[in-house]
Formats: C-alpha cells, sequence, structure tokens
C-alpha cells in the first residue's frame, strides 16, 4: 500500500499526470524497474494512458519473391509514427472514443496503421505496413489497450486510477512523453503530458561516453580486456588440471585439441 | 496552506529485481537478463570447444533475438571472439597445434579477401541481387564441404580408422606441385605453393565479408581436407588467423561506428571461454572422425536451414538492417 499525493487547491485541474519515479536512472545493475503513473481525471470520465518514445525513421529490407526464392529487395524508410507507444485504459479504447480519435492520437494497431509513411511510395502496401506493426509489437516497442489494462486500477475516489508498469527492458534510455487523454462521451476532453526520461547513470553511463568520446582508446581497452580474458581463463584451466594431475589424474594432451574456431 | 489531495491505491512501485540479474548494456542501451548473456555464450562456447564452429553465425542472431540492435550484435560478438578464441589459441600453441607461418598466410589471404568482399558485394548490391548471389552460394559451398566431410567421415567410421587421413606429401606430380614459390610448412606437414591457402582463405574471407560471419566452419573443413592439415593444427591455426581478424575487426567497429559494447562482449565471452574449455573436455570423449560427422552434420543444417529460408514465405516481409540500429 502507498500512499500518493498531488497538491490541489480546492478542485485540482483535471487531468493531471504524475510518473513514480520521475525520472529512470538505470544503473548497470539495477535489474527490473517498474514505475507507477498516477492519473486524475473528472468522475465522469475515464482515461487513457499512453507512453512515447518520438517519431524516428526506421529502416527495414523488404522482402519480395522472385521465381521460387526469397530475397531482400531495397530498404523500407517508415516515419511518421513514434519510436515507442504503449497504452493503457481501464476499458477497451474502442468502447471509449469514437474513431475519429483514435485515429488523431494514434491509440490502436489500426490508427497507426494508418498513420505509417512508408517510402519509397511504390513499396507502400498493406502487407508491409502491417509487417511494421508485427515486428514493432514482436519487439515489445508497441502495445495497446485492446481489451483494457489489467495493470489499471481505479481508486476509491472517483476519478483516480493508477497504472503500474515493468519498464520494458528493451525500451532504449531516452526521453519519453507520459500523457493522459481525458475520454468523455466518446471523445477526448482534455489531455495533459509530462517527460520521463529514461537515463543511463553510473558506469554504464561512463562506458557509453567512452565509447563515443574516446572511441580508439574503447576499442584498444576492449580487444585488450578481452584477449586478457581468454588467456585469463586458460591459464585458470591449466593451473587447476595441473593441480589436479598433482593429485593423481594425468592431464592429456587431448584436452585441448578440440578448442574451437568460429 | 495548500491542501493535499492523498489517494491511495493497493498498488505499489514494487522493489526492483534481483539487481544482478539484469544488466543493462551501457551501448545497446537495453537492459537483458545477464544468466541468458552468459548462457548464449556458453551455448556457443560449447559448440566452439567441442567443434570448432560456432561464432558469429549462431551468436549474432541470438543476441539479436534478445533485442540487442543489429550493429551492436554483430561487432560485440566478435570483440566476444576475441576472447574465446584467444583462450583457444593459448592452448593449441602449448600443444604445438597453431602453425604460425601458414597462420600468417590465412591471416592474409583472409584480409585480402574481405577487403574484395566488400567491394564484391557493394557491385550486387547495386545491381540489385546480392543477397540472393550471397545465399546461394552459401548453400552451395556450404552443401558441398558438409555433404563431402560427412560421407568422408562415415567412411573413415566405417574403415574404423582412428587416425586422419592426412597426405603430408609434396604435391609435386598435380597442378598444385607445379605451381610457384613453394613453401614448406613443417608445423602442419605439408608443402604449397604459397598462393594455394593465400587464394583458398581469401575465398573464405570474401564469403566472410558478405556474409558477416568469421568463417571457421568452412575454413577448418577447406584447412582439413584441400589443405591436408591435421585436424588439431588446422583448429589452432584457423583460431590464430581469427584472433586477429575479430581483435582488428573490434577495434575498426569501435572507431568507426562506436557500436562495441564492452559488458555485453564481457558476459558473452565468460559464458563462451568456459564453455569451450567445457565443450573440449566433452570432446575428448569422441574421436576424431565422430566429431566430424557432428560438424558436418551441423553444417548440412545450417545449408537446410538457409535454403528453406530462400524458399519458404517468411513470417514477416520486413528485417533488420544490420547497418541500422533502433
Amino acid at each position: 500500500m502507498v500512499a500518493l499525493g498531488l497538491p490541489a487547491s480546492g478542485r485540482a485541474q483535471s487531468p493531471q499526470v504524475t510518473v513514480d519515479p520521475p525520472q529512470l536512472r538505470v544503473e548497470t545493475f539495477s535489474g527490473q524497474q517498474h514505475v507507477l503513473i498516477t492519473v486524475r481525471v473528472d468522475p465522469d470520465a475515464t482515461p487513457v494512458v499512453v507512453i512515447r518514445r518520438p517519431d524516428a525513421e526506421a529502416v527495414f529490407n523488404r522482402k519480395v519473391r522472385v521465381g521460387p526464392i526469397w530475397l531482400n529487395s531495397g530498404r523500407v524508410h517508415i516515419t511518421g509514427v513514434p519510436a515507442l507507444l504503449l497504452c493503457f485504459s481501464p476499458v477497451p479504447v474502442d468502447a471509449l472514443l469514437q474513431r475519429a480519435d483514435i485515429d488523431r492520437y494514434l491509440l490502436d494497431a489500426r490508427a497507426v496503421r494508418q498513420a505509417l509513411h512508408v517510402e519509397p511510395a511504390e513499396f507502400d502496401a498493406p502487407a508491409i505496413r502491417d509487417s511494421y506493426l508485427a515486428l514493432r509489437q514482436e519487439d515489445e516497442s508497441y502495445r495497446f489497450a485492446d481489451r483494457g489494462s489489467d495493470a489499471f486500477e481505479a481508486g476509491e475516489e472517483p476519478g483516480w486510477y493508477a497504472l503500474r508498469l515493468a519498464w520494458p527492458t528493451r525500451a532504449p534510455t531516452a526521453m519519453y512523453a507520459v500523457s493522459v487523454y481525458e475520454c468523455r462521451e466518446g471523445r477526448v476532453v482534455s489531455t495533459a503530458t509530462v517527460p520521463f526520461e529514461v537515463a543511463r547513470t553510473g558506469l554504464a553511463a561512463w562506458l557509453a561516453a567512452q565509447a563515443t568520446d574516446h572511441a580508439p582508446l574503447y576499442g584498444a581497452v576492449a580487444v585488450a580486456v578481452a584477449i586478457s580474458l581468454g588467456f585469463g581463463i586458460d591459464f585458470l584451466v591449466t593451473f587447476f588440471r595441473r593441480r589436479g594431475a598433482r593429485h593423481g589424474r594425468q592431464p592429456s594432451k587431448r584436452s585441448a585439441g578440440h578448442l574451437g574456431a568460429h | 496552506m495548500a491542501t493535499q489531495i492523498v489517494k491511495s491505491f493497493t498498488t505499489c512501485l514494487p522493489q526492483t529485481g534481483d539487481p544482478l540479474v539484469t544488466i543493462l548494456l551501457p551501448v545497446a542501451g537495453i537492459s537483458i537478463n545477464l544468466f541468458v548473456l552468459i548462457g548464449a555464450g556458453a551455448l556457443v562456447g560449447f559448440l566452439s570447444g567441442l567443434l570448432g564452429v560456432g561464432g558469429g553465425f549462431l551468436l549474432t542472431p541470438i543476441l539479436m533475438m534478445l533485442g540487442v540492435p543489429p550493429t551492436v550484435a554483430a561487432a560485440s560478438d566478435t570483440n566476444a571472439i576475441v576472447a574465446t578464441s584467444s583462450s583457444g589459441m593459448a592452448a593449441h600453441f602449448r600443444l604445438g597445434n597453431v602453425d604460425l607461418k601458414l597462420g600468417t598466410v590465412l591471416l592474409l589471404g583472409g584480409l585480402a579477401g574481405s577487403a574484395v568482399g566488400v567491394q564484391i558485394i557493394k557491385v550486387f548490391r547495386l545491381l540489385g541481387n546480392a543477397d540472393v548471389v550471397i545465399s546461394l552460394t552459401y548453400v552451395v559451398v556450404l552443401g558441398a564441404i558438409g555433404s563431402y566431410m560427412f560421407v568422408e567421415s562415415l567412411q573413415s567410421l566405417r574403415r574404423g580408422s582412428l587416425a586422419p587421413r592426412v597426405s603430408t606429401a609434396r604435391p609435386s606430380g598435380t597442378l598444385l606441385g607445379r605451381l610457384p614459390c613453394q613453401m614448406k610448412f613443417p608445423r602442419s606437414g605439408i608443402q604449397h605453393s604459397v598462393f594455394v591457402p593465400f587464394v583458398l582463405c581469401a575465398m573464405v574471407g570474401i564469403l566472410a565479408a558478405v556474409m558477416g560471419v568469421g568463417g571457421g566452419f568452412i575454413m577448418v573443413p577447406m584447412m582439413v581436407y584441400l589443405l591436408r592439415m591435421p585436424m588439431h593444427v588446422a583448429i589452432g591455426t584457423d583460431l590464430f588467423q581469427i584472433l586477429f581478424t575479430c581483435a582488428g575487426l573490434t577495434f575498426m567497429q569501435a572507431t568507426t561506428n562506436h557500436t562495441v559494447d564492452l559488458l555485453l562482449a564481457l558476459c558473452v565471452a565468460a559464458g563462451s571461454t568456459t564453455g569451450a574449455q567445457i565443450g573440449a573436455r566433452v570432446g575428448r570423449l569422441f574421436r576424431g572422425d565422430q566429431l566430424k560427422v557432428v560438424l558436418a552434420t551441423i553444417v548440412l543444417v545450417v545449408m537446410v536451414k538457409m535454403a528453406v529460408d530462400l524458399v519458404a514465405s517468411p513470417a514477416n516481409l520486413l528485417s533488420a538492417v544490420k547497418g541500422a540500429g533502433h
């Protein structure tokens, strides 16, 4: 049980959204991170919560059939849709909103399918759009509350909701936006958005900085560390093997005979 | 003083998971279960230790499946192979299984082949049919090597011969024997024109460059069957050239693309170096011919999978581009 609060004077302006923690600082060994999103909407309204990562161009190989063979032929550039889109609502979105608003705010797969822009235009086809959506849902970049979200919990007081979310481990460190859409009578009547940053810290942040700021040194160290690890493991194995031999077991010359290549 | 609207929920922010289980990869920017990474490395290392194969062609797809961006997966995989191959090479070197002279020629051939391969693939990409050329070439090469190896090993097993059939005679009566710049490679017990290993390794280098894999599972059979090297020397010498090739590749990837994830590579390498040692010990339980049958079977399985992938309808019409992260 946790008590969460929002400052208010009299009737608080709705909708409101808070994210706890406001910034997710991910360290090398942070483990699975969770965020708690608390929203407040008018008592007679229902919220839809959306987490977005700004639009970014995605590039894919396109597979086509030539005779009996499938081969990659050309690159497909997809724009106009978020790189990450997680939608949550206590009830299915199409039960809350009219199609126009669902499309406008990209709140379901159909809306995203319509909104995405495929280049070059001659590659644009329904199958390509479906493939893009399937890929994004597979890698958990897109999630839609088609059947409502179990993670939503209504508060004791009307209009209060909490959404507990295990932060997707595949979601990269970046700046995200958390939005709440206040839905009433089939329409979005109001929205609120807060930024939400997922940032590296500690060793991970330092290593990421070295990889870009001191690339030659980083590359040399990466090679040196890998070689040291390889020789180190070999040394340890040899050491323990010899120690074992001293205790009565003979080391075999064949023992390293199959250490492999790649 | 503003009042505080306080609302209680049964939902609470849970404690983070076991911090040692999930690791944030600094360059990839994602978190992955540490034991899955080590396990994937161990599996690949085990195959490597057992059979002398199992680097790039297996590990990169596994990492991509785990959500690592393709560029980071390929570069970090190369860095992990540096660790595995140095561990293996050290052991082989102690046992006298590394032919430094031949390894140097192979290394030069591999580098030349890689450079040519990059140019060839550029031309095919311009023509728009690079992938089908690559895939068909690979299927043919793997099919030929795998089939020959499989049949030859089975025949050896039937004969019950324990020693590998290796001809160390100078191929003076053959076309290869009349080539210029004949060179003796005492460690391998063979004599060839320097152009033979150079060209063969260059061809593997071309394939490795266009397919983005190390080429070990082509290289080792080629050294055994075409250069007539003993199996153990072939593996040791292959590791020698792989170590240098992958070290160079890691450095280039780190400086040009910034895609080497050191933590990812170390986690995978921790598994793969250990797995290689286990695989090597398990390998002692089998005869060389038996291992060749297993290797040939793996090569044929990879070939069949590639052939099926070429003709089967794909689950998705889009696939990740190795040159683009997400």
